[in-house]
């Protein structure tokens, strides 16, 4: 038993041990050399002073609350959808509708930016129907501003939010929902008593998943954004790029990566969210 | 019991049809304050459909539904005075027991010291004292129940409305809610619309039962009367054993009519319909009205049950087959081994049936039976 099962577990531990240090090696490393990169050269701390001047901070603000934002819409606008596709939608269109919503998941990422430059721009689709119904006279300046890339972002991130809050929100029990509506809640009580109590891990797991890709987003300031505010990925690329200043670029990615690791973990201490997850 | 002059909810013909299927055709109920109505028939004969249109819940296509004598057919779920008990009890999983029994009193604008004591009241009157802080999740069964009850009744609604709410429990637990939903129906002084398709929960805890059957309600009635004298095949089949044998009614005398049937003349009570003889009519005989032993029908033993407390034996008469109960005999009874006591009797005695073994011939008589005009099939 022993000889035969000794060879078996060394084979069982090797086999494993190539996945898994593949795995950590792909999520260390390269952290690891930004670190390393980003105290560099002579272990200095002069790039985070920089990346710590206000231009640099402001830009990284601004990044973060284009994120919260830009969630927070998806949020708002996933919620009624996945609602309605859970709890109304009649059961033979809910795949198809389901699958048109996520069609974008689908598509090339800068091609789904191109869409919103040929709708926004001053001949595009949007500004001629505008004119045509005769909102506008003069075509409006859409593309290359903040508008232009917020509609972008929340364009290609709903659907992540859609199918993660669809899976709460086919969970939830249409008849817990009854109960409130039988105990007295209005429609407002309903959402906020069961509704989004219910689907808050779905919420939680959604915005996990698209907060921090909005915030350090490169393609879509870059295709849709103008020459105002800048984020702090096309930061990151320049220096990269243009300025072959590796270090500084490193510390500003350990910036933005500290931040956004610190508001999760801020996120998690609170009860309520820990609870949720636990639930989830 | 006698229905107070208000009723606490009155359903006037009821309708409600899903794509041309008429699940609920023409309900009219009353429901007397601080009354046990129970609500019975087999699945998918419109009894939750109709529950659920009195709750508001769902809209009858016609019909009115009135509370306490006013016009509630479109005051929506939230504001009507009626509350609901779910099949699956569906306590809110992310609040506790008092968030979950307070729920109703905090949108009524309960508030403070008023609910915290309304909440404690409701609570002992379910026997969960103290029981505010704990999890949903973390109760049994039959607590989750209580606090279900609890959480329906702390607002004081002139109906609740029990959508078989004890289905998911098992036998001995089913046994005592029965007792303790009697208990809380009788200090909550609430009248209870209790909806199941457990004819026993039924006759067991209401004052009175409507027996519904495809959309309608058959009929209405104190158990007991439905049960010893239905007015239809289907009430007599539906609320426990019964055998029926279709026949002519050979003479009639008062209120008793002997009817020829394919076993041979029965005597059975007539009150509640007109006959005439000669009329084509069924006749409905119990399990416990048929004595084994001696009595004018013989018949072949097919099959005999142990019950538990009596036995139910089978018996086939020129291929009509009917069914007597006879009081059970455990093998180890002390003093069986003189033979007397385990040998049939003449009246059908507590040995009876024991010995009984399928194949045998029996004669029995029957003591009661009722006769219907309801001769359909």
């Amino acid at each position: 038993m022993s000889t035969s099962n000794r060879p078996r577990r060394v084979r069982e531990a090797l086999i494993a041990a190539g996945p898994a240090s593949l795995a950590v090696l792909l999520g260390v490393v390269p952290i690891a050399v930004l670190l390393v990169e980003s105290v560099g050269p002579g272990l200095s701390l002069e790039n985070y002073a920089r990346a710590s001047e206000p231009l640099y901070r402001d830009t990284l603000a601004y990044s973060l609350a284009m994120g919260a934002a830009v969630t927070a819409v998806c949020l708002a606008v996933a919620y009624p959808v996945t609602y309605w596709l859970a709890h109304r939608c009649p059961a033979r269109y809910r795949l198809p509708t389901l699958v048109a919503l996520t069609l974008p998941l689908w598509l090339n990422y800068v091609v789904l930016n191109y869409a919103w430059v040929w709708i926004l721009a001053r001949g595009g689709l949007l500004n001629r129907v505008l004119a045509w119904v005769g909102v506008v006279s003069e075509p409006l300046d859409l593309l290359f501003t903040d508008v232009s890339v917020f509609v972008g972002f929340v364009y290609i991130y709903l659907p992540y939010v859609v199918l993660t809050l669809y899976v709460s929100m086919e969970r939830l029990d249409a008849r817990l929902m009854e109960a409130a509506r039988d105990l007295g809640a209005t429609s407002g009580r309903v959402v906020l008593d069961v509704i989004l109590p219910r689907t808050a891990p779905g919420a939680a797991a959604g915005a996990i998943v698209v907060y921090a890709r909005i915030a350090g987003a490169f393609t879509t300031p870059e295709i849709l954004g103008g020459p105002g505010e800048v984020m702090i990925a096309t930061l990151v690329v320049e220096a990269f790029r243009e300025f072959f200043d590796f270090g500084f670029g490193a510390a500003l990615s350990v910036v933005f990566l500290c931040v956004v690791v610190a508001g999760f973990a801020v996120g998690l201490r609170l009860p309520r969210v820990r609870g949720e997850l636990k639930r989830w | 019991m006698s229905t107070p002059a208000a009723a606490a909810l009155e359903a006037v013909d009821l309708s409600k049809a899903y794509g041309g299927v008429r699940a609920v055709d023409g309900v009219s109920l009353e429901i007397g304050a601080s009354e046990f109505l129970g609500l019975v028939g087999p699945s998918g004969c419109g009894k939750t459909t109709t529950l659920r249109m009195l709750a508001g819940l769902e809209r009858p296509d016609e019909g009115r539904v009135l509370i306490g004598g006013e016009d509630a057919t479109d005051t929506p779920a939230r504001s009507r005075d009626t509350n609901i008990v779910f099949q699956d009890l569906v306590l809110f999983p992310h609040m506790t027991v008092a968030e979950n029994v307070a729920y109703g009193l905090a949108r009524d604008g309960v508030d403070g010291a008023a609910r915290r004591t309304r909440v404690e009241d409701a609570l002992e009157l379910v026997s969960l004292p103290g029981f505010g802080d704990r999890d949903p999740s973390a109760l049994s069964g039959g607590q989750q129940q209580r606090v279900a009850l609890a959480r329906a009744l702390v607002n004081d609604p002139a109906v609740l409305l029990l959508d078989e709410p004890l289905s998911s429990l098992d036998r001995a637990l089913r046994e005592e809610m029965r007792t303790e939903l009697k208990r809380i129906q009788r200090e909550s002084e609430t009248a209870f619309l209790y909806v199941t398709h457990d004819q026993e929960s039924a006759m067991s805890m209401s004052d009175r039962i409507g027996v519904m059957c495809e959309g309608r309600i058959v009929d209405v009635g104190p158990p007991d009367r439905l049960y010893t004298r239905p007015r239809t095949r289907f009430v007599a089949e539906f609320l426990g054993d019964a055998a029926t044998f279709r026949g002519e009614v050979r003479s009639l005398e008062g209120n008793r009519a002997t009817v020829e049937t394919a076993i041979g003349p029965i005597d059975a009570a007539a009150e509640a319909t007109e006959l005439s003889v000669g009329q084509r009519v069924t006749v409905v005989v119990r399990p416990e009205a048929v004595s084994l032993g001696s009595g004018p029908f013989s018949g072949t033993v097919r099959e005999t049950a142990y019950k538990g407390f009596y036995r139910q034996v089978t018996i086939d008469t020129d291929g009509e087959r009917l069914s007597a109960r006879t009081g059970a005999e455990s093998e180890n009874d002390g003093g069986v081994g003189e033979g007397e006591q385990a040998r049939p009797t003449a009246d059908g005695g507590p040995g009876a049936a024991a010995a009984l073994t399928p194949g045998e011939s029996v004669r029995y008589r029957i003591d009661r039976a009722v006769v219907l005009d309801d001769v359909d099939e």
